[in-house]
């Protein structure tokens, strides 16, 4: 049995990428608007938001800060660039894809 | 003279020399060869003595291997060149040995340090890892170059400071252990640039007043308005983009960054410390590596806490300069008068009291 479609909710969503050797802060923001062909609530829901993410080793490698705010929910995390896969890495690059895409479109 | 790396048949030839003029030699050949596994590269020298006895000479040298993670983002990746072997042609990995080689030379032959462990330890890298990867790391056990993403950013491994500031964190790692949080991960950064910024000059042969004192230098490519990452002379001033910004360090402590981003700005308050260094080196003038770099490189051996901060660090510094130097000599005088110069102080660092 096919389960109904999960209730459309709008999400906000940003990432920005801190750290590195040089230091420097980019930042991808994305909205459910953007594209609504894309499943938003899919790719967020499958991030596991609550896991403690283990401190980057060494140095000078990135630091990610996620948020995804779909009122009432509000979803933040900070990640090191080693644990930046699975789902996560599929919710940044949707993000940063997007993102990239309304900076190309005038307007 | 420094005549290469001496291979193990060399070693082991001459460890069984039976002339008595090579007795040192053949003691030092000896020696390196029981330090295994892993087999030592070691460093031979030749001169002449006052009685025109030829002199071999055997020190520490790296054991490089510099691995290709072939644009994948997977470590290590395959060995594209070990100790030893000749170039490449592949310009990454031939700066990548050859720039662990000049690091390694500035820790063993100024600091008598062999190696980030200061027991041998193998240099280990990894460079094209990542497609389009703007970013050089080190991740605890080596150092990694990514390619740059051609806009704004070259191949990592084309600055020897940044070679030498991945390396530096291992050393950092094996020492004063600071934490890359904060004020304690600011001077983590700080030594790491510090170092960076001494290889080159060292590999050049540069004075204090003769370096440019940039870290990251060519990384840029065209595009961009700026000629490196950071400045110890003159942090804030490395580059001013349209498109980057503005480099954002500060140059005294009465602008400390607080920010939730880099574990707490880490790469943009080192330029506090940076600059402190940098005018002790142009106090005592010189060779930057001979004096300050000395007390800089004492000070890791010290007991600092792995939260320790700013001005925990500089009377620190000025601790080592007063144990090697002697408590009244012009080298605390400047160590004293950088950190000032910085707006670090404290009873401990000016007053010269003991901490």
């Amino acid at each position: 049995m096919a389960e109904p479609p999960p209730e459309r909710q709008r999400w906000s969503i940003i990432v920005v990428r801190s750290g590195g050797f040089a230091g420097m802060r980019r930042e991808w923001r994305a909205n459910s608007d953007d594209d609504d062909r894309i499943d938003w609530t899919g790719l967020v829901e499958a991030c596991p938001w609550n896991a403690r993410s283990p401190r980057n080793a060494g140095a000078d490698q990135f630091v990610w800060r996620i948020s995804a705010t779909g009122p009432p929910r509000q979803c933040t995390a900070t990640l090191g660039d080693p644990a930046l896969t699975g789902p996560w890495r599929e919710l940044v690059l949707t993000v940063q894809s997007v993102h990239k895409q309304n900076r190309a479109t005038p307007g | 003279m420094v005549f290469g790396i001496v291979p193990p048949y060399l070693l082991a030839h001459i460890a069984d020399l039976e002339d008595d003029r090579f007795a040192a030699a053949k003691k030092g050949a000896r020696r390196a060869l029981q330090q295994s596994p892993p087999f030592r590269a070691a460093r031979l020298t030749f001169s002449f003595d006052d009685a025109d006895n030829l002199v071999m000479e055997l020190a520490d040298g790296p054991n490089r291997t510099i691995s290709d993670a072939e644009q994948q983002e997977v470590l290590p990746g395959v060995v594209a060149r070990s100790e030893g072997e000749e170039p490449t042609g592949d310009p990454s990995t031939d700066e990548a040995y050859d720039g662990l080689g000049a690091t390694f030379a500035l820790f063993s032959e100024v600091y008598q340090r062999n190696s980030i462990d200061g027991a041998g330890l193998p240099l280990d890298a990894t460079v094209h890892y990542g497609e389009l990867f703007d970013n050089a790391f080190w991740n605890g056990e080596r150092m990694v170059f990514g390619d740059g993403d051609g806009e704004i950013f070259g191949r990592f491994t084309g600055s020897l400071s940044v070679i030498g500031h991945e390396l530096a964190h291992g050393v950092t790692q094996y020492t004063a252990e600071l934490e890359y949080a904060g004020q304690s991960g600011a001077l983590n950064e700080s030594i790491s640039d510090v170092f960076g910024a001494l290889v080159e000059q060292h590999s050049l042969d540069q004075s204090v007043d003769e370096a440019s004192w940039l870290i990251g230098e060519g990384l840029f490519t065209d595009e961009v308005e700026g000629s490196a990452l950071r400045s110890l002379q003159a942090p804030g001033t490395a580059y001013d983009d349209d498109v980057l910004g503005k480099d954002p360090q500060p140059a005294h402590f009465d602008d400390y960054v607080e920010t939730e981003d880099d574990n707490g700005g880490v790469h943009i308050n080192s330029g506090i410390p940076n600059r402190a260094f940098y005018l002790a080196a142009e106090a005592l003038g010189g060779n930057a590596w001979e004096r300050a770099g000395q007390i800089w490189y004492d000070t890791l051996s010290l007991p600092l806490e792995p939260t320790s901060d700013f001005a925990a660090f500089a009377a620190a510094t000025v601790q080592a300069a007063s144990a090697r130097y002697g408590e009244e000599s012009e080298e605390v005088e400047a160590v004293v008068a950088g950190w000032a110069g910085v707006g670090v102080t404290g009873a401990t660092i000016d007053g010269r009291a003991t901490a």
